[in-house]
């Protein structure tokens, strides 16, 4: 293999392998991009590789919350982001205050109580 | 003396009665008559040649120096009358110069205090302004301030108050909410 291949179409058959169960593209991929000496581009490539899978109806989220998360909350945030298959890793902060923060590769939804009062700050002249 | 005039008589008389003539019988001998007219005439022959030119010219020198000083005294007078019409003129020109330099020096005074006045009014509402300016200024710098704490103070208590009274339910139904307006 040489260095020729683009982002979008490693990520798009990483993809479609992953897809159909096949864990050893990843390994596949880590030796290619050392081999390509393009291992500065892992951290991209794993994004794109997301947002590949979301194309494809495979969301991997990530929600962070003050508390513990329920199944109902789990239920309403799948059907938000109306996936075929959905991931979510969830991370509890107090921090946050309150409410919820949802990361998906290509979107972010920001609800927390802390991420409000920062925007009140945000709001001083 | 006496015997003079007699012998005097004496001899006329003895010459009258030898040449009995008209000038001998009246007394004139005119060959002394000639003799005194010919004095005469060289007396006066002399006087006109040698003493009357010299007391003429003296007259006539007197009588130029009396006309003269008496020019020199007209003018003179002319020249005090003219001096003093000067002095008259000059004095009435300077009373003018003087007093169009008091009128020249109190309107000049006049334009400088109000000239003065117009820079102090223009000083005063420059400084005026710059005050209201500066008060402005602090005033919005103020409101900013406020505002800025005010949204500090705001936000330091809703964490406090979030932190403490906030529940796992209330939590839920933000998140709810949060997730509905999502979805719209």
């Amino acid at each position: 293999m040489t260095g020729g291949l683009s982002r979008t179409k490693l990520a798009s058959y990483a993809a479609d392998r992953l897809i159909a169960g096949d864990q050893k593209v990843i390994e596949e991929l880590a030796a290619y991009l050392m081999t390509a000496r393009r291992t500065k581009e892992l951290d991209l490539v794993v994004r794109s590789i997301y947002e590949a899978l979301e194309k494809r109806g495979v969301v991997i989220a990530e929600v962070v919350t003050a508390e513990k998360m329920s199944d109902d909350l789990r239920s309403q945030i799948a059907k938000l982001l109306g996936a075929k298959q959905l991931e979510l890793r969830e991370h509890v902060d107090q921090n946050v205050l309150g409410g919820v923060k949802l990361s998906t590769p290509t979107k972010i939804l920001d609800a927390t109580l802390s991420h409000r009062l920062m925007q009140l700050r945000e709001r001083k002249i | 003396m006496n015997s003079f005039f007699t012998q005097f008589a004496a001899t006329e008389a003895h010459n009258a009665a030898e040449k009995p003539d008209i000038f001998t019988s009246l007394g004139i001998d005119w060959k002394l008559l000639v003799l005194q007219i010919v004095a005469f005439l060289i007396l006066v022959w002399l006087l006109n040649r040698y003493v009357y030119p010299v007391f003429l010219r003296i007259v006539d020198e007197r009588q130029s120096k009396i006309d003269e000083s008496l020019k020199a005294a007209r003018a003179a007078e002319k020249s005090a009358e003219s001096a003093q019409d000067k002095i008259d003129e000059q004095l009435d020109q300077a009373r003018l110069q003087a007093k169009d330099i008091v009128t020249t020096a109190k309107d000049e005074a006049s334009a400088m205090l109000s000239k003065a006045d117009e820079k102090s009014k223009a000083n005063a509402e420059h400084m005026l302004e710059t005050a209201r300016d500066e008060i402005g200024k602090e005033v919005i710098a103020a409101k900013k301030a406020l505002h800025n704490e005010t949204i500090e103070l705001v936000a330091q208590a809703t964490e406090k108050v979030i932190g403490k009274t906030h529940t796992a339910k209330a939590d839920a139904s933000v998140i709810s909410d949060a997730l509905k307006k999502a979805e719209k």
